[in-house]
């Protein structure tokens, strides 16, 4: 999980980080290497990603291990903030204020002055598609707006590394859409380094393919997704199906090769079916039924879902 | 440490917590406590007074030592609080600012907005009592050296509560427990206990510079100078010590 | 996928009536209160400081019979009422405000639940947690004067017992609409405590100040004038330079405008301003 040597240096490197608040963990013996581009954080919910990224800014300091952000140690570095832009996953903007009013105070922190700020705040309005409500109160704004600010004043001082915690949460399939194709063009266009978190991995999947899985505080894979994937379909897949006439297919079912094991469930008319290559007992589905003269009512999979990689990757 | 940056990013807050507090929602407190103010002193002015003697212990008694340590007790211990509460304090926490710096930041606009605050009050309420009677430059001088002692309470309230805000998560109640059993209880005793209190220096200052009413016939005042150096130093140590606790505190 | 469906069952349990919906307002009120360490402090203190003085003098000094004039200089030397206004100020400081941040009126509201009804559960949580201090104990410490007086005329002594629960009743109501009034004007508790303690502080000062020329504004404070209501009970009538008519106007004033207030102000909400 830490990689080692050669290529682009780290951005962000954790070697047994832990941090705990009082008799909660948040992260525990958590070792990373994030190298330039964009990196996905995916963890369930409470997993530890945003107390990383609070980490990562220095806003509260580790209880153990070592932490570096671009080569230098972020808690009490106020200097490291000049390359770092934040879009928090919680309401962050202050509600009395105009977009405009809250641009221009990150601005002027970051140093930015006059009339520069005036057109920096205007562009960044702009590709952030916020240009009409910039002189809305930010109370006012809907949850996408809010989204879309936040990134603004994450992108406003133009940053070498961002930080998005859940940029994706409660917005809309429209706005979802824009956010991630403005995260891609982040780092294609213009080189930003992003480090973005999701509890749901297909978001994460459309921004990047390297990706870190985070579970109970720990780092439990990283690397390219579809190698996590590939990892995940060496392990037997669960699937429930249920029906009228199941019992026999289920006799014809312990016949096929890929089928590791079949269980009945609380009735005759329900079976969970272990197999280990879901896709040729899907492709056979239809055939099965149809020689077992069954109807199926309900299909689904016990584990494709994200629970059940990290269940699997914590258990390995 | 870049002193520019630094220096615009105190700027910047600076300015964006003044508007916050003169021209946000705190604002109807200060508008209300001036019509209270002179409400009161405008009735208390119709009425059979010695003017100087009376209008100067009704200065003292609402502004100096009721409202102004009240106004620095609201304003102060919310200023950050609320920002910690809400986690709009995100933006300044991620800023290239030191939290020293921060923390002067913030201390700065809300000294001045409560210095703001009590001088309006003070000179409606001055012109509600003397108005109605003669306006010579006795009550002028009376004017002006309460407004110095008005403008030395609020830089050392606020250098109070806004420590106090940091230090604790409902700053309102430790606030509210200071300004009134501290100050109007301990700092209203006899003997050398009363010294525990900003207000005993308050009044020390007042009985050296004011010639009229209670406070000029203050008779455990500590020397002038000597009450002003020690809120001086009062007011730096807790500038201090607060700028220390913001820099070492986990935020959101 | 991967996810069980959620059965609905229809329930067919018994749906409660209407006013046993206030009852359940009012009770989530008391245990929340009960649970609350500060409050718990306050009303701990509250007993000892301003009733079990009291109570060790009447037991242990001997008496012929419980006095009017004991139980006036008991409870109108202005510590009980002081106590009563921090408690209450405590306790009604989120019950409306709370609601206002979390935007609890969208639950209450979305069921058949009117204002009235809301605010009547509210209120009655929080007069059974001041009537701990302001009620029972003045009663019980009459009490315990009969039960432990020389004299045998218990007549007399039941009447004052009467005038007692009547001045703790009066007591219990008085400070609670005021609180939940400025409660219902932020989503801070907080500053809702701290508007509720220092409107009555003001109050104070502007009595203090006004009362320099004119004896009739110490009626404006809210401690002066619960005093002014004990002489009237226990001894019959108000100090000469307080009309009764005045005072009956200021006592009704702090309870009903804030009452009629805060009912506003929740229709205000409801309806989505």
């Amino acid at each position: 999980m830490t990689g080692e040597g050669s290529g682009p240096q780290s951005i962000i490197r954790t070697e047994a980080l832990s941090k705990w608040y009082g008799e909660v963990i948040g992260l525990n013996n958590f070792n990373l290497d994030v190298r330039p581009g964009i990196t996905g954080i995916v963890g369930p919910n409470g997993s530890g990603k945003s107390t990383l990224f609070k980490l990562v800014l220095g806003l509260i300091r580790h209880n153990a291990g070592t932490i570096t952000v671009l080569g230098r140690k972020p808690w009490g570095n106020a200097d490291l903030h000049s390359s770092i832009g934040f879009c928090p996953d919680y309401e962050s903007l202050p509600v009395d204020s105009t977009g405009r009013e809250y641009l221009a105070l990150v601005g002027r922190l970051h140093a930015m002055q006059g009339a520069e700020l005036s057109k920096r705040i205007d562009e960044i309005a702009k590709l952030v598609e916020m240009g009409r409500a910039l002189d809305r109160k930010t109370g006012g704004y809907s949850k996408g707006m809010k989204q879309r600010m936040k990134i603004a004043g994450a992108l406003l001082h133009d940053p070498e590394l961002l930080i998005l915690d859940e940029p994706l949460s409660g917005t809309d399939p429209l706005v979802r859409k824009d956010i991630i194709d403005l995260i891609k063009r982040l780092n294609r266009d213009h080189g930003h380094d992003v480090v973005v978190s999701s509890h749901v991995l297909f978001e994460i999947e459309r921004m990047t393919h390297n990706v870190v899985l985070i579970y109970k505080g720990r780092a439990v894979a990283s690397g390219d997704i579809s190698d996590i994937r590939d990892l995940m379909d060496k392990h037997p897949h669960n699937i429930i199906v249920e029906g009228r006439g199941i019992a026999a297919m289920a006799k014809l079912l312990l016949d096929r090769d890929y089928v590791v094991s079949v269980a009945f469930n609380d009735s005759k008319d329900s079976v969970t079916v272990q197999v280990s290559r879901p896709d040729d007992f899907f492709d056979g589905l239809p055939t099965l039924i149809d020689e077992a003269q069954c109807s199926v009512t309900k299909m689904y999979s016990l584990d494709d879902n994200l629970e059940a990689i990290f269940r699997y990757l914590v258990g390995r | 440490m870049d002193m520019i940056r630094t220096m615009a990013g105190i700027a910047a807050l600076t300015l964006f917590s003044a508007k916050k507090l003169l021209l946000g929602k705190k604002t109807i407190i200060s508008i209300l406590v001036a019509l209270f103010v002179a409400a009161v002193m405008g009735y208390a002015g119709a009425q059979d007074v010695e003017p100087l003697e009376d209008g100067t212990n009704l200065l003292d008694t609402l502004i100096l030592f009721f409202f102004m340590p009240v106004t620095a007790m609201i304003f102060g211990s919310s200023l950050i609080r609320d920002e910690i509460d809400d986690r709009s304090i995100t933006h300044v926490a991620t800023a290239p600012l030191d939290r020293a710096f921060t923390y002067v930041g913030y201390y700065l606009p809300l000294s001045i907005a409560v210095a703001v605050s009590m001088v309006a009050v003070s000179t409606v309420g001055f012109l509600a009592f003397f108005g109605q009677h003669r306006m010579g430059s006795e009550e002028l001088e009376v004017y002006l050296e309460f407004l110095g002692l008005v403008v030395i309470g609020s830089f050392v309230y606020s250098s109070l509560f806004l420590a106090i805000s940091v230090l604790f998560k409902k700053p309102v109640f430790f606030g509210l427990f200071y300004a009134f059993i501290w100050e109007g209880f301990v700092g209203s005793l006899p003997g050398a206990i009363q010294k525990a209190s900003v207000k005993h220096y308050l009044r020390s200052i007042g009985s050296g510079w004011v010639e009229h009413g209670d406070i000029s016939g203050f008779d455990q005042a500590s020397s002038v100078w000597g009450s002003a150096v020690l809120l001086l130093v009062l007011m730096v140590f807790l500038l201090v010590f607060g700028a220390f606790l913001f820099r070492e505190k986990e935020l959101v | 996928m991967g996810i069980s469906p959620i059965e609905y069952r229809p329930w067919k349990g018994v749906r409660t009536a209407q006013k046993l919906r206030l009852y359940v307002i009012a009770r989530s009120v008391v245990k929340h209160k009960l649970r609350s360490a500060g409050v718990i402090v306050l009303l701990v203190l509250g007993f000892f400081l301003v009733h079990t003085l009291s109570l060790l003098f009447i037991v242990l000094l001997p008496h012929e019979e419980l006095e009017a004039s004991d139980m006036n200089s008991y409870l109108g030397s202005g510590l009980f009422a002081t106590f009563s206004m921090l408690l209450a100020a405590v306790v009604t400081s989120d019950l409306i405000s709370e609601d206002l941040s979390n935007n609890s009126f969208v639950l209450y509201f979305s069921r058949a639940l009117k204002i009235r009804d809301y605010l009547t559960g509210k209120a009655g949580g929080a007069l059974f947690v001041m009537s701990l201090v302001c009620a029972f104990p003045p009663v019980l410490v009459a009490t315990v004067s009969m039960a432990t007086q020389t004299g045998s005329d218990y007549w007399g002594g039941a009447a004052v017992l009467g005038k007692t629960a009547l001045v703790g009743l009066l007591v219990t109501v008085f400070f609670v609409p005021f609180g939940l009034m400025v409660s219902s004007f932020t989503k801070r508790k907080s500053y809702a405590a701290i508007g509720t303690f220092m409107s009555f502080f003001v109050l104070e000062i502007v009595a203090q100040v006004f009362s320099e020329f004119d004896r009739a504004w110490e009626v404006v404070s809210p401690i002066e004038s619960l005093s002014f209501l004990f002489d009237w009970v226990y001894e019959g009538a108000a100090p000469y330079y307080v009309g009764e008519g005045a005072l009956v106007g200021v006592v009704s004033a702090f309870i009903v405008i804030p009452a009629a207030v805060v009912y506003l102000r929740l229709v205000r909400q409801v309806v989505g301003r």
